[in-house]
């Protein structure tokens, strides 16, 4: 039997069928170690065993580690904790920057497990809530199935704990208890498969054309490959996205919705409302919210308001560009939707002053206005998705080759 | 600070805030009933009640206040 890892193999379709069957006629303790045992079993055959699938599990009793002494000595436990987590997320992913700060001999090359970016948001939640005392009632096996729960381990999305521990213990429904809803969520699924692996595989030649260097590609083509792409990774996380939901919905522990066609936002900040959306909250609530609250009020030449918003904007899109990658090509991608929020917060700021609120929000809904909007917002991102795509180098011959410089 | 105060007080922030001398708010509002309210405003709205009350939220309950009602039991608890 293929051992390869594949939500298409024949082997996930029946540890899927499993988990749903187990996880609906089982209670309680059996019930909570079946989950644990499944969730495990996913991430050893995700990660194939080895170095990173232990350094994992590490990684997880050291959140666990860091929770529970911050429920017991809230202000230093976190002031230690949150650094020394982001620093060994740091270590094991090997960022870029590391090598101008680390002998090569003390870098790590094995402990890049994927889904560790998922698990540092998740532990980070969790450490957060439990200083400002909002987490409620916490416990070592729901804490650890929350954070290996296989269907939002590799890619998200980023649940939040207590929506995930009231699913779990079913005092809120994933999805209603009729025959209707569990049809949708197989219809999901199926959905998911098309996309992921269908609709986003058949984009791959125009992404990247075989057998041809970025060098010897025109600029048309280049240029198709970029909104290529666009539509590449949407296709590809959403589809993800859709068979996870469904498989949660379908065991009762439903994960978030993540994408809301962002394909048709009418500016940069409808657009993070409609891509990534778990991802989106989470730094809305726990980098971008705390900084620009904290710049509002601290006097002086950052607390006003544009200063503040602007300067929260580009740094909370900083962090999210080197959550996003390790390379310097991330910080760019980054440090690109940083400045388109700050120019369209900018640009709505001194509209709104100079016209009004009402007037401005007339024109947004007319269709030029909408249309303007959409198109603008359209390439602004699949622009930026270029770093993504490419290192540095390449990200800047590609813009200059179809500027034409 | 009585209930009563604490409702008219946190009136008048809401007013000033989303510049609306006709803005009503209740126990139940959330935002979802005034147009403006997003979260850049959310987090306008709560440094504007920080300094009429003389409080602090932390980031856990800047996140969890789901209405006007559970800001003002909010409110009271941490100015009593």
């Amino acid at each position: 039997m293929n051992f390869q890892f594949s939500l298409l193999s024949p082997l996930f379709i029946l540890f899927a069928i499993s988990a749903v069957i187990l996880l609906s006629i089982l209670r309680g303790m059996a019930k909570q170690g079946v989950f644990l045992a499944l969730n495990v079993l996913f991430v050893w055959w995700f990660l194939q065993g080895g170095t990173n699938f232990y350094s994992t599990l590490l990684f997880c009793l050291f959140g666990y580690g860091l929770v529970y002494s911050i429920l017991n000595s809230p202000k230093w436990s976190f002031r230690i904790g949150l650094p020394a987590i982001v620093l060994v997320f740091v270590y094991m992913r090997n960022y870029e920057f590391l090598k101008w700060i680390l002998h090569e001999s003390l870098q790590t090359k094995v402990l890049a497990a994927a889904g560790l970016s998922f698990l540092l948001f998740k532990i980070i939640h969790v450490m957060i809530e439990a200083r400002s005392r909002t987490l409620g009632p916490f416990d070592f096996w729901v804490f650890i199935n929350y954070l290996l729960n296989f269907t939002t381990f590799m890619m998200g999305p980023i649940q939040r704990y207590d929506d995930y521990r009231e699913q779990w213990y079913g005092r809120k429904a994933a999805i209603p208890l009729t025959f209707e809803a569990y049809l949708d969520a197989l219809l999901r699924i199926l959905m998911g498969c098309v996309k992921a692996y269908a609709l986003a595989d058949f984009l791959v030649p125009f992404v990247s054309p075989s057998g041809v260097t970025i060098a010897e590609m025109s600029s048309g083509q280049l240029l198709l490959s970029i909104y290529a792409f666009y539509f590449f990774l949407y296709l590809n996380f959403a589809g993800y996205c859709d068979i996870m939901i469904g498989v949660g919905s379908l065991f009762g522990v439903r994960p978030p919705e993540n994408f809301n066609n962002p394909f048709i936002a009418k500016n940069i900040s409808d657009f993070w409302l409609r891509q990534h959306i778990s991802l989106t909250h989470w730094f809305t609530d726990y980098v971008f919210s705390p900084l620009y609250k904290q710049t509002l009020s601290s006097g002086g030449f950052f607390s006003r308001p544009l200063v503040s918003l602007n300067v929260s904007l580009l740094v909370t899109m900083l962090v999210s560009g080197l959550w996003h990658g390790t390379t310097m090509a991330f910080l760019f991608f980054g440090l690109s939707h940083g400045l388109f929020l700050v120019i369209y917060h900018t640009w709505n700021t001194m509209a709104v002053q100079s016209f009004g609120r009402r007037r401005v929000r007339e024109w947004r809904a007319t269709f030029w206005g909408k249309g303007v909007g959409i198109f603008l917002t359209f390439n602004a991102v699949a622009f930026a998705f270029v770093f993504f795509n490419h290192n540095l180098e390449d990200s800047f011959i590609i813009f200059r080759r179809i500027l034409g410089l | 600070m009585d209930t009563n105060n604490i409702w008219e007080r946190l009136t008048k922030v809401f007013r000033e805030t989303f510049d609306d001398d006709q803005l009503i708010v209740g126990p139940e509002t959330t935002a979802d009933d005034i147009e403006d309210w997003d979260s850049l405003m959310h987090i306008q709205l709560l440094v504007a009640i920080e300094q009429a009350f003389g409080i602090h939220f932390n980031t856990g309950e800047v996140v969890s206040l789901a209405n006007v009602g559970e800001m003002a039991a909010l409110i009271e608890n941490k100015s009593s």
